[in-house]
């Protein structure tokens, strides 16, 4: 048989190599996040549309504010929050960085930081949930105005919660393989890699929410 | 790595469980979807059939509906709620349980490890959880009959209010939470499967086969799971503010109205907004469907004419300037919503320019038919039917784009003779060309050509003949979705029409038995495809055994030298070149790479 | 065989890229990252407080927060989830469909604002 052909191609883009150069588990991860960021996107796109055309959305830094030093100071717990996600987003960079040098013991530590702030958060928001329920915000209805406010409100923090809950379930069972030291018998740290990338979108979506819902 | 010997053949030595029923194997999972897509088909088939019975036949009370469905049907007629349910389960299943499930789940898993040469999804654990989040999916559907109130009722696509408030259609009960629930975990299956799909194509290819080299078939399930990834969340966010809606009574969706002569006092809700979201995702499901099923025909067509497929790389773009499209021309669904009129226009613009991809896809292929030397098998027969309809169907879109026409024939049966065409019939004719080329290589034996002709001819004239008419009614002005044209003074007209349609219906529902028949006599009695490659095809899936041993190939993974589709080249003795032929003077080594 | 054998042999010879000791940032980088991203909440936070203080036009504060939470978005996902070290192809691949959201907020918006001018509010 007689046969020509071009020379195999050797673009980043041809076989036998990732055109993207990662593997595929963390190609599968940022895939899911973009998906993922859709949800989210849905959430906050519909919220927008309803807030547009809602009259009498109630003033959320009146709604948020805490009451201290007899002073109103408005969105201080909903800072305080975004406080400790962005600080657990630190810690998690930190966990990843100390992956690359196959530091097993620091990985750990700083891993078991980013899940004590996620846990922090959830119990801010838990809190947060209880205070406005007992001031008598209902999906259906609030003492003070549009009865959209309180179906968002469970609604978008609810789901970004859920996120945060499976996130420190899915660090801590990381954390359990760093100790045992399955990364370092493996000779790569990219289980911890993949799961920063979870944790850090759980905060950008916090980022969109901080903004969209409680500043505006 | 080498995969050894001894490896592959003591591989599968485990229990028969851990092989056929919680395998991680993605043929094996293949295998599973197709088996269970199958089945949902039948079930949509025979809820067609019923529909069809109800609309040629609903004034005449029959026994037999009545011993069949002694609460569905009393004293033999049908009744309203339960003809409302049955409509939107024979959708709902049809399209994505059916077709969504069995283009990508089904044919794209079985196929996109084989054709790039891979051993394996990228994630087969994920894989296996995504089939049997679908098989939950559908029994949750299923059992919705059951419960009281009956399946859900609001059409597939479900508008608020008719689907928020329990009190507003019969199926607004259980029944419409019953298919949230199914929908939901439909969505999780399809993302589950939509990440490997994408991943094993894009990280997991074979040394050689560049994008370039791919087949359509794996191209075109790629995109279909792009455009699932980022349509199918955002209904799922909608679909959970439905479910809010519906029970912890929040008004996303749900003006002030009155149903039944009840003022509900739902304030500030607006049903657009589910309209929207179900059609930014409604609209690219379509694309969802039709992109594989052209990957599919694409290769073939290009088998069975003996030639290269015409402009590959023009169609790829295509396919790329159609995924853009379609996740952004939803809004022409919404046309006589009340829908702002500046968006109308540039929605309609849209529509309309994404017949131009279609248009340079069926041309390509038309190309690609020239003058080859046509071999009329089964699934070339199916194949060319696809063309047939695709051609006929994007025809009365174009009406329907029109946001001007679109405001006579909207909601009409025109609507529904239109998406039966080139939704419903064309990816059902993919479908089927899939099957019958597919078939020899996942089971190892041939499908009867006979019965299959049999088949084709009987479905291509029923289908013409069933939904073209529909157009013809839908200009008349019979609408959507009307429980039985008997009982209104103004569609008298169309009884006789509905009788006709309803006897070539139910003939092209009758003929789809030929197809049962014959898959699973051939399953068991059909001749044996000794030849791995039968058809004398290029793509890797025809290079090993049929069916593939556990992991595909042998010892090593192929390498690819050349395109998909080299044809009747004038240097080769063979007129065909499978894509791990090497080039003259490339010493293949023992391992295969030179 | 077992499950991870088996992973083995699935993920075959492609992609034996080192992992450990991929280009990475001093942590300097992220320390410096993290106190921006402070910064910026901060910042976020004061606008809220100077629009309670004074009358600060709505359109103002909204375009200022936006900027402001765009540009923590940006750092996060360029510095905490490495998107600045990846190849250019991932950061396309990844960022240029997200652009989709645009479409999903232009075909919602005008819609409900047209019910506004409709209906007057609902
Ligand atoms: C695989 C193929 C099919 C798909 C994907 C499909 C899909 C659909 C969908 C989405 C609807 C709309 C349901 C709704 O309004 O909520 C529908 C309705 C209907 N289908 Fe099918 N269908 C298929 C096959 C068939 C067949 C073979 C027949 C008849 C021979 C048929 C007859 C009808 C009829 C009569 C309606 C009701 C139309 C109306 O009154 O609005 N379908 N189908
Ligand atoms: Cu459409």
């Amino acid at each position: 048989m007689q046969t020509q052909t071009q020379p195999m191609q050797e673009s980043v883009w041809a076989g036998g190599r990732s055109p993207f150069g990662i593997r595929w588990g963390k190609l599968m991860m940022w895939v899911f996040l973009l998906s993922d960021a859709f949800t989210f996107g849905g959430f906050l796109v519909i919220y927008g549309s309803v807030r547009v055309i809602t009259p009498d959305w109630p003033d959320p830094s009146r709604v948020f504010a805490l009451h201290l030093f007899g002073k109103e100071i408005p969105l201080l717990l909903i800072a305080f929050m975004t406080f400790v996600l962005i600080s657990s987003s630190g810690t998690m960079a930190l966990a990843v960085h100390a992956g690359y040098e196959g530091d097993r013991s620091r990985c750990a530590r700083f891993l078991m930081l980013t899940i004590l702030g996620g846990l922090t958060f959830l119990g801010c928001q838990a809190y947060e949930w209880t205070k406005l329920i007992t001031e008598g915000v209902r999906p259906w209805g609030n003492p003070w105005g549009a009865p959209q406010f309180g179906a968002f409100f469970f609604t978008l923090t609810g789901f970004h919660g859920l996120h945060v809950l499976s996130g420190v379930i899915y660090l801590s069972a990381i954390t359990r393989r760093v100790l045992k030291g399955v990364y370092a018998r493996r000779g790569s740290y990219e289980g911890v890699e993949i799961a920063g990338l979870y944790w850090h979108f759980v905060d950008l979506v916090w980022v969109f929410i901080f903004t969209f819902f409680y500043l505006f | 790595m080498a995969v050894h010997a001894e490896h592959l053949a003591h591989a599968h030595s485990e229990s028969w469980i851990r092989k056929y029923v919680f395998s991680t194997d993605h043929k094996v999972i293949a295998t599973q979807y197709i088996f269970t897509a199958y089945f949902m088909a039948l079930l949509g088939g025979l809820l067609a059939a019923l529909i069809r019975y109800q609309l040629g036949w609903g004034d005449q009370a029959s026994p037999l509906l009545e011993r069949l469905f002694p609460f569905g049907a009393q004293g033999g007629v049908i009744k309203p709620e339960f003809y409302l349910a049955i409509i939107t389960i024979h959708g709902t299943i049809l399209v994505f349980h059916f077709q969504t499930m069995m283009l990508t789940g089904g044919f794209g898993n079985y196929l996109i490890p084989l054709q790039i040469g891979a051993r394996d999804m990228a994630f087969p654990v994920l894989n296996m959880l995504s089939y049997w989040v679908f098989l939950a999916s559908c029994v949750v559907m299923l059992l919705s009959f059951l419960v009281e109130g009956g399946a859900a009722a609001a059409g597939w696509t479900v508008y608020p209010p008719l689907s928020v408030h329990a009190a507003a259609v019969a199926g607004s009960g259980l029944g419409q939470t019953i298919w949230l629930l199914s929908m939901a975990l439909l969505i999780v299956a399809t993302l589950m499967g939509g990440l490997n799909y994408i991943v094993t194509t894009l990280n997991l290819r074979t040394k050689g086969m560049s994008l370039m080299r791919l087949p359509l078939s794996t191209w075109g399930v790629f995109f279909a799971s792009v455009i699932g990834l980022v349509t199918f969340p955002v209904l799922l966010a909608g679909a959970i503010l439905l479910l809010l809606d519906r029970h912890l009574g929040t008004s996303f969706y749900m003006p002030t109205v009155y149903i039944g002569g009840q003022l509900v006092e739902t304030r500030g809700g607006n049903p657009l907004l589910w309209q929207h979201l179900f059609w930014y995702l409604g609209h690219p499901e379509v694309y969802i469907l039709a992109i594989p099923a052209l990957g599919f025909i694409g290769d073939i067509i290009a088998t069975f004419s003996r030639k290269p497929i015409f402009g590959y790389r023009l169609i790829i773009i295509s396919f790329v300037v159609m995924t853009i499209l379609s996740c952004i021309v939803w809004g022409h669904h919404m046309f006589t919503s009340g829908l702002n009129p500046y968006i109308a226009m540039v929605f309609s613009l849209l529509t309309i320019l994404i017949s131009v991809p279609f248009g340079t896809i069926i041309l390509c292929y038309a190309a690609t038919l020239w003058k080859g030397k046509i071999q009329f098998t089964t699934p070339m027969l199916f194949a060319i039917g696809f063309l047939s309809l695709v051609v006929t169907g994007g025809l009365g879109g174009l009406f329907l784009g029109t946001a001007s026409t679109d405001l006579y024939l909207h909601d009409t049966a025109f609507v529904v003779g239109h998406f039966h065409v080139i939704m419903a019939s064309s990816v059902l004719f993919a479908i089927f060309a899939a099957t019958y080329y597919w078939f020899p290589k996942i089971f190892g034996r041939f499908m009867s050509e006979s019965l299959g002709k049999w088949h084709f001819w009987l479905t291509f004239i029923g289908v013409y003949a069933t939904f073209v008419p529909m157009h013809v009614m839908g200009l008349g002005g019979m609408m959507r979705r009307i429980y039985s044209p008997h009982a209104y003074q103004y569609l008298q007209q169309w009884v006789p029409w509905e009788r006709v349609i309803s006897i070539f219906g139910l003939i092209l529902i009758g003929a789809q038995l030929l197809f049962v028949v014959n898959f699973f006599w051939s399953l068991f009695k059909g001749r044996r495809a000794t030849d791995p490659n039968p058809w004398r095809a290029n793509t890797l899936e025809w290079q090993t055994s049929s069916p593939p041993p556990h992991l595909n190939w042998g010892e090593e993974q192929p390498v690819v030298y050349r395109g998909p589709y080299e044809f009747s080249r004038p240097d080769t003795a063979e007129d065909y070149l499978p894509q791990n032929t090497p080039p003259v003077g490339v010493e293949v080594s023992g391992n295969g790479v030179r | 065989m077992s499950a991870v054998h088996e992973a083995t042999i699935v993920h075959g010879d492609v992609h034996q890229e080192p992992v450990i000791n991929r280009p990475h940032p001093p942590t300097r980088v992220y320390l410096v990252v993290w106190g921006w991203l402070f910064v910026l909440s901060f910042g976020a936070y004061l606008v809220e407080l100077i629009s309670e203080a004074t009358t600060l036009a709505l359109p103002i504060k909204w375009s200022l927060l936006t900027v402001i939470g765009l540009m923590k978005a940006g750092l996060i996902v360029a510095y905490f989830m490495h998107m600045r070290f990846e190849r250019l192809s991932l950061i396309y691949a990844i960022l240029l469909p997200t652009l989709l959201v645009i479409a999903l907020v232009a075909g919602l918006m005008p819609d409900a604002v047209s019910l506004i001018s409709f209906w007057g509010h609902p």
